[in-house]
C-alpha cells in the first residue's frame, strides 16, 4: 500500500473516520489494528517479526526500568507471540478466497493449514520460547539489579541485531566471505538462502533498540502499556521507511489524550500535498531517465552520467523526503508529530552539516547509540577518525547489503575527516543572518562556491549508492575523469512533470533558504497561497502519468 | 495600590469568547480564500492549457506540437479517433489508416519478385518494416513486401499472413514478434492497448481450442466501416459490446468520449487512470524476469508461431520468426520462444544478441532501433535466407557489411 496509491486514500480515510468518531483508547486501539493491516498488506508473515521484536523490548525495557513485570504484562506479550505465529506464519490465508459475485467463500484446507511447513516449526518455537521466558522469568529478576539489566539490554539488543543480520545480511555476508576464500584458492561453495528482506526493518529494529536502551541509560521511563508501546513501534504513517522517531518522542503522544489543532491539519495536509509532489512529479517523473543510463549495458558518455547522477541526486531527495512529508502529515492528521527529517540537505556546505540537514533522524540515531558509543570525539583526534569511519560505514551498510552502501558510507566518513583535517567547520547561519546588516559579495561568493563544491561531491557520493555493481562506479568514474565533455546524450529525457516539478522545488527551496523560514509560505495572502497549492496540483496531476515506483527506502 | 478590577468574570469569558470567535472566523475566512484561489486557479490553469495548446482539428495534421500532444494523452480513445476521422481515407489521419486486414492489405506492394530477384514478405510492426528495408538496401536482388500495422502484436501479424496468402509469390515470409506488443495480444484493436496514441485498426483474437487456434473476428475490419459505424450509435454499441466482451485492454471510463475531455485536469486524471488500467494488466503479462507463461496468451503464441512455419512451409516458402527484444524487455521474448522455436526447427532471428536491450545507443529516441543496428539485424536475416535458399548476396557499393 503505497502513499501514493487510491488503496492508500481509502485507507486513510477509513480511519481517519473512525479516529474521529472512537474515545482514546479506542483511537489507540484502532491505529494499532490500523497499522498492523497497513504491514500486512505487504506481507503479512513478517508482521510476526515485528510483533516479535515489540514484546521482547517491552518486556525486557520493564525488567530493565521497573524491576518486574506484572501477570498482565508478561501474559500479554506471550499470547501476543503465539497468537501471531500461528496466524501470521502458519495460517496460509491464500488458501480461502471470497467471491462477491456470487457471495461465496472457498476454503481449501489442506493449504490453509499446509503440514509440512515452517510455519508450524514458528508456532511450536514461539510456543517453546514463550514457555522457558516464562519459567527463567523469576530466576532473572532475582538476579542483582545491574546484572539483570545488562542480561535484559543484552538480550534485547541481541535479538533485534539477530533478525536485522539474519534477514537483510545474510547473503551479503555468505556470498563475501564465499568469495573471499574463494579468492584466496580456497574451496568454498556459495550458501545462498532464499530470504526476502522485510519491509521497513532497519527502521523499526533501529527505533526499538533505542527504546531500550534510553530506559537502560534512565533517559526514558518504560512503557505500562503494551499497546502504548506497540502503537508507537508500528504507527503506520513511520512504520516502514521512517523516520525513526525514539519512544521518548513518540510515546508519550499515545499515553495521553490527543487534541487535533485546526492548524495541525491545515499543516498535515499541505505536507501531504508537497510530499505527493515531490514523489509523484519529480522522483517517479526522473526515475525513468536514470534508470535508463544505470540500468544500460552498453556504452554511456560523460553527460549521461552526469545527467543521471545529477538527476538522481534529486531523486532520492525527493523520494525519501517526500515519503517523509506525507507520513509527517497523515500523523498530524491523527495529531501526532514526528521528527523533522531533512532541512534543505543540498545547501549544506560542509559533509558535518549535510548530516544535519539529510535523514537526520538517522544520523542523530547514529550519533547518539554508535558514534558517542564509541567514543566520539573526546579521545584524541586519531580515536575520533576512527569512530567518524567506523559510525558512516555502518550507516552505510544499514543502507543496504551490499559493497556499493559501504563504500558510500567510508566515502562519507572520508568527507567528514578530510573536512575535519582541512578545518571546514559549519557555518552558523541563524547567528550569521543576525550579525549580517549588508550584503557581502565576497562571503556571498565564498559561501555558494562551498555550497557547490559540497553539492558536487554529494552527487559522486550519490553515483556509488546508485550503481548497481562496483564495476559499475570503477566505469563510470573513469568516464567521468576520461570521457570529460562528451556531450552526446542518449539518456532519455525525464517527463514533463519531472522538469517543471525540479524548477519549482528548486525556487521552494531558494526562496526557504535565503528567507531562513520553513513556512515562509504563510506569509503570503491567502489567495495567492491557493494559487501555489493549485500549481502543485497541477504538478501531481501531471505526475500521475508516470510509471510509478517504490519509495527507495522501502528497501532498506 | 492595587487597581480595581473592572472586569467581572462573566466579561472575562465573555471578551475571551469574543477573541475566540474572530480567530475562528479570521481562520474559516483565510481558508475560504485559499480554497477559492485554489479553484480559481485550478480553473485558470484548465482554461489556459486548453487555449495555449489546443488540439489541432485537421485529422491530415501530423505535428500537433509536443505540448499539445501531451495534454491531450488523457482524452478518450473515441475522442481522438473519431478526431483522425475525415470524410474519406485519404483525408482521415495517416495513423487511422494503416493496418487494416480489408480488400486493400498490401495495396501498392510488390506480388512477385522483379526478374531473378528474390520475393521477401514481411508481416509486423515497424521494427520489422525497417527490417526488411535495411535488407533491400543490403541486397538489390531483393524485392520486399511489406504488411505491417501500427506496433502491431503477432495476432495481427500471423491474421494478416493469412489473409494476405496467396496474393502474392513470395519465396521467403518473415514474421515479427515485438516484445513490447506481445502484450497486444490481449487485445482486439490498437486504440485499446495503444490508449495514449490510438491507431483504430482491428485484429482477430486468438484462443485455443483443443489444440486449435480459434479467432474471434472483429465486427469492423476496414477504415470505410469503422468511419460508418463511429457515426451509428447501434453499430457503434455493437463494436463497443464486442470490445467489452473480447478485448482484454478494454476500459469503459478510458474509452468512451464525453464532456470530460473538455477538461485538461480531468483529462490528466483520465490519463493516469488509463496508465495503471494498462499497467495492471501487464504486469500480470510481463514483469521485470521475463513474461508471465501462465498468460492465457502464450500457448496462442506458441501454437501462431507453429501454424506460421506450417502453413509457409507448405506453400513451398521459407518461415522465418524475427524477435524483437525491445527496450525494457531485455532477451525475454527469446526466452519465451526459443523451446518452441528449436523443437519446430522454425528459422528464426533474435535482436537480443546483435543489440542488447539493455544498451540505450541500440535506440533512437521514440524506442526505434538505430539505422546501424536495423542494417545488423536484416544482415543476419539475409544470411540466415542464404544459407537456407543456397544463395549470396551482394551488397551495392557504398554499403559495407555490418560489422
Amino acid at each position: 500500500m503505497l502513499f501514493n496509491s487510491i488503496e492508500f486514500l481509502v485507507f486513510l480515510v477509513i480511519v481517519y473516520t473512525l479516529y474521529r468518531v472512537l474515545p482514546f483508547r479506542g483511537q489507540n486501539l484502532m491505529l494499532l489494528v490500523a497499522s498492523y493491516i497497513f504491514y500486512a498488506w505487504w506481507d503479512k508473515q513478517f508482521l510476526f517479526l515485528i510483533l516479535l521484536i515489540t514484546s521482547i523490548d517491552f518486556c525486557s525495557a520493564l525488567i530493565i526500568g521497573r524491576g518486574e513485570l506484572t501477570a498482565k504484562q508478561r501474559q500479554l506479550p506471550s499470547l501476543v507471540l503465539i497468537l501471531s505465529s500461528f496466524f501470521c506464519v502458519t495460517v496460509q490465508w491464500e488458501a480461502i478466497r471470497f467471491s462477491l459475485n456470487p457471495m461465496s467463500i472457498a476454503i481449501e484446507w489442506g493449504r490453509l493449514f499446509p503440514q509440512e511447513s515452517i510455519g508450524w516449526f514458528v508456532f511450536l518455537g514461539s510456543i517453546a520460547a514463550v514457555t522457558l521466558a516464562n519459567s527463567y522469568y523469576p530466576k532473572l529478576i532475582a538476579l542483582p539489579e545491574q546484572r539483570r539489566k545488562n542480561i535484559c539490554l543484552g538480550l534485547s539488543i541481541t535479538v533485534d541485531l539477530l533478525i536485522l543480520a539474519f534477514f537483510k545480511y545474510f547473503n551479503f555476508f555468505a556470498d563475501s566471505a564465499v568469495s573471499l576464500l574463494q579468492s584466496v584458492g580456497l574451496p568454498a561453495n556459495p550458501v545462498a538462502l532464499n530470504i526476502l528482506l522485510p519491509v521497513g526493518i532497519s527502521f523499526y529494529t533501529f527505533q526499538t533498540m533505542s527504546y531500550t536502551i534510553d530506559v537502560y541509560r534512565r533517559e526514558l521511563e518504560p512503557a505500562s502499556r503494551f499497546s502504548d508501546f506497540a502503537l508507537s513501534v508500528c504507527f503506520f504513517p513511520h512504520l516502514v521507511a521512517g523516520p525513526i522517531v525514539r519512544a521518548a518522542d513518540l510515546m508519550p503522544q499515545f499515553v495521553l489524550p490527543r487534541t487535533i489543532t485546526f492548524d495541525q491539519t491545515i499543516r498535515g495536509l499541505y505536507l501531504i500535498l508537497f510530499g505527493l509532489f515531490k514523489k509523484v512529479a519529480i522522483a517517479d517523473g526522473v526515475a525513468g531517465s536514470v534508470n535508463a543510463v544505470y540500468n544500460s549495458t552498453g556504452a554511456v558518455s560523460w553527460i549521461d552520467v552526469v545527467a543521471a547522477t545529477l538527476l538522481f541526486t534529486f531523486q532520492i531527495y525527493c523520494d525519501f523526503s517526500g515519503y517523509t512529508d506525507i507520513a509527517r502529515g497523515v500523523a498530524k492528521l491523527f495529531g501526532v508529530e514526528l521528527v523533522v527529517n531533512f532541512n534543505l540537505p543540498y545547501f549544506s556546505k560542509t559533509p558535518s552539516e549535510f548530516w544535519q540537514r539529510w535523514h537526520i533522524s538517522l544520523s542523530t540515531w547514529l550519533r547518539d547509540y554508535l558514534y558517542i558509543s564509541l567514543g566520539g570525539n573526546r579521545k584524541g583526534s586519531l580515536n575520533t577518525y576512527r569512530n567518524l569511519m567506523a559510525t558512516m560505514v555502518l550507516g552505510g551498510l544499514w543502507h543496504g547489503a551490499a559493497w556499493n552502501y559501504v563504500l558510500w558510507g567510508f566515502y562519507q566518513g572520508a568527507l567528514l575527516c578530510i573536512y575535519r583535517v582541512l578545518g571546514i567547520r559549519d557555518s552558523k547561519r541563524s547567528t550569521q543572518s543576525k550579525n549580517q546588516s549588508s550584503f557581502n559579495l565576497k562571503r556571498f561568493l565564498s559561501s555558494a562556491g562551498a555550497t557547490l563544491i559540497f553539492f558536487g561531491l554529494t552527487c559522486y557520493g550519490w553515483l556509488l549508492f546508485r550503481a548497481n555493481s562496483l564495476d559499475q562506479i570503477v566505469s563510470f568514474t573513469r568516464i567521468l575523469f576520461t570521457d570529460v565533455g562528451n556531450l552526446s546524450l542518449s539518456m532519455p529525457k525525464p517527463t514533463l512533470s519531472g522538469l517543471f516539478g525540479l524548477t519549482v522545488l528548486i525556487l521552494y527551496e531558494l526562496t526557504e533558504y535565503s528567507i531562513n523560514k520553513v513556512h515562509f509560505y504563510r506569509q503570503y495572502p491567502a489567495l495567492l497561497r491557493g494559487a501555489f497549492y493549485a500549481i502543485l496540483t497541477l504538478l501531481i496531476l501531471m505526475g500521475t502519468s508516470n510509471a510509478p515506483a517504490q519509495f527507495i527506502y522501502f528497501q532498506f | 495600590m492595587r487597581q480595581p478590577n473592572l472586569f467581572t468574570s462573566n466579561s472575562k469569558a465573555s471578551l475571551l469568547s469574543t477573541v475566540f470567535q474572530t480567530a475562528t472566523r479570521q481562520r474559516i475566512r483565510g481558508c475560504a480564500k485559499t480554497a477559492l484561489g485554489f479553484v480559481l486557479t485550478l480553473a485558470a490553469l484548465d482554461v489556459a492549457i486548453n487555449l495555449l495548446f489546443p488540439y489541432p482539428s485537421d485529422p491530415l495534421n501530423t505535428s500537433p506540437g509536443a505540448m499539445n500532444l501531451y495534454f491531450d494523452y488523457g482524452r478518450s480513445i473515441e475522442g481522438k479517433v473519431t478526431r483522425q476521422l475525415g470524410p474519406t481515407d485519404e483525408t482521415s489521419a495517416p495513423i487511422a489508416r494503416p493496418g487494416w486486414l480489408d480488400a486493400r492489405l498490401g495495396e501498392g506492394q510488390p506480388v512477385e519478385p522483379i526478374g531473378q530477384n528474390l520475393l521477401v514478405a514481411v508481416y509486423g510492426m515497424s521494427f520489422a518494416a525497417n527490417t526488411g528495408k535495411a535488407m533491400a538496401q543490403l541486397d538489390p536482388n531483393l524485392t520486399i513486401r511489406i504488411v505491417a500495422g501500427p506496433s502491431a502484436p503477432p495476432s495481427y501479424s500471423f491474421a494478416a499472413y493469412e489473409a494476405d496468402r496467396g496474393k502474392h509469390k513470395a519465396d521467403v515470409v518473415l514474421l515479427g514478434i515485438l516484445a513490447s506488443s506481445l502484450k497486444g495480444m490481449g487485445a482486439m484493436t490498437g486504440m485499446t492497448w495503444g490508449a495514449e496514441v490510438p491507431a483504430p485498426y482491428t485484429f482477430p483474437k486468438y484462443s485455443l481450442e483443443q489444440g486449435r487456434l480459434k479467432a474471434v473476428q472483429p465486427q469492423v475490419t476496414s477504415l470505410a466501416q469503422f468511419r460508418t459505424t463511429m457515426r451509428d450509435r447501434p453499430q457503434r454499441d455493437a463494436f463497443v459490446a464486442q470490445l467489452q466482451q473480447h478485448d482484454q485492454f478494454f476500459n469503459s471510463f478510458v474509452f468512451e468520449q464525453n464532456w470530460l475531455d473538455q477538461s485538461a485536469l480531468v483529462r490528466m486524471i483520465r490519463r493516469a487512470l488509463a496508465k495503471s488500467h494498462q499497467d495492471n494488466i501487464t504486469s500480470q503479462i510481463h514483469t521485470p524476469d521475463g513474461f508471465n507463461p501462465e498468460w492465457e496468451q502464450v500457448p496462442v503464441l506458441k501454437k501462431i508461431v507453429q501454424e506460421f512455419a506450417t502453413t509457409a512451409q507448405k506453400d513451398g516458402k521459407l518461415p522465418i520468426i524475427l524477435l524483437f527484444n525491445d527496450r525494457g524487455y531485455d532477451d525475454h521474448l527469446y526466452r519465451l520462444l526459443q523451446p518452441t522455436l528449436e523443437q519446430n526447427q522454425i528459422p528464426f532471428v533474435s535482436t537480443h544478441e546483435i543489440a542488447p536491450a539493455t544498451d540505450g545507443t541500440n535506440f533512437v529516441g521514440d524506442g526505434h532501433f538505430t539505422e546501424a543496428i536495423d542494417r545488423q539485424i536484416a544482415q543476419k536475416v539475409l544470411a540466415l535466407i542464404n544459407e537456407k535458399r543456397d544463395r549470396t548476396s551482394t551488397p551495392p557499393p557504398g554499403l559495407t557489411q555490418a560489422p
